[in-house]
């Protein structure tokens, strides 16, 4: 069970290259039709410097998927963790050429009762990316729930 | 034309889901978590079959909301997972402007977006989105 005195600790330092050939690849994965996912000239005229990536795009780094290494980390038992919600918040937009670094951090972790007893713990995983000024481009919020785990009588 | 609150968006209706949609996500996104492609795994934990990684219905409506709002206009994206999605379930998203203000000179809309089964209702997610109104044009 994870537990307050993980806030703060990094879990990870994603790193991404984002490149076209992925950003197509990952446009036709979440069924978006946009030329501009797919023609540096069709980005242009949307306003874009490059291809633009899809919203969703960072989830790409591996960090965010629910058997990754730092579920252990965080001492999560996997068969009750749930995905609660994710975040993101744009800061410009994520384009072909970019060079992204990540760090992956836990942002707060907290426990509610839960509904047949025991104790759901949530935890807030932020993974905040900068290009290689250090200028933020992209923050990702991630909750992960623990439900409860409830011993039968 | 700028959004304002009570617009709606087109609703859009996917054709059924697939496992080669699922299995797609998977490589594009790189969830590899068996329990969404490895069929006798997911019958081992007494499931009726693979399902969707949340993030493939969250990618799916976060392509609806960038087609509706623009993508260059997003700010905020938000994705709260209600319920699983499974082989064969046909999708339809939806969308409504909540509110619309003025934040540091740009007018900025707050928009509630949801994913359901289009035959029985059922929530699967939420999501907000919070996008500048400067047009209601798409990428298109």
């Amino acid at each position: 069970v994870a537990d307050a005195s993980l806030i703060g600790r990094v879990l990870a330092t994603p790193h991404i290259r984002v490149e076209a050939g992925k950003i197509e690849e990952f446009a036709r994965a979440v069924h978006a039709p946009e030329a501009a996912y797919r023609s540096k000239e069709a980005a242009s005229a949307a306003g874009f410097d490059d291809i633009p990536a899809p919203p969703t795009f960072s989830v790409t780094s591996a960090h965010a998927s629910p058997n990754d290494v730092f579920f252990d980390l965080l001492d999560l038992d996997l068969g009750r963790v749930l995905h609660g919600s994710s975040s993101w918040t744009y800061h410009r937009p994520v384009v072909a050429g970019d060079d992204l670094s990540g760090e992956t951090r836990v942002a707060n972790v907290y426990t509610k009762p839960g509904r047949q007893g025991g104790e759901m713990t949530f935890v807030e995983i932020e993974s905040t990316f900068v290009d290689p000024s250090g200028a933020p481009v992209v923050t990702e919020r991630m909750v992960v729930i623990e439900t409860a785990l409830v011993v039968s009588a | 034309m700028s959004l304002g609150p009570g617009d709606q968006a087109p609703e859009l209706v996917h054709d059924p889901v697939t496992r080669t949609d699922i299995v797609r996500y998977a490589g594009a996104g790189g969830d590899f978590n068996p329990i969404h492609h490895d069929e006798p795994f997911a019958a081992g934990l007494g499931l009726p079959s693979v399902f969707a990684m949340g993030l493939y219905q969250g990618g799916i409506l976060s392509s609806f909301a960038s087609s509706w709002l623009g993508l260059i206009n997003l700010r905020r994206f938000e994705l709260r997972f209600a319920a699983r999605v499974w082989p064969g379930e046909t999708l339809r998203c939806s969308g409504v402007v909540t509110s619309a203000e003025d934040v540091d000179g740009e007018r900025v809309v707050e928009v509630d977006l949801s994913v359901t089964n289009a035959d029985t209702g059922e929530v699967k997610v939420t999501g907000r989105a919070t996008a500048a109104a400067r047009s209601t044009g798409g990428d298109r």
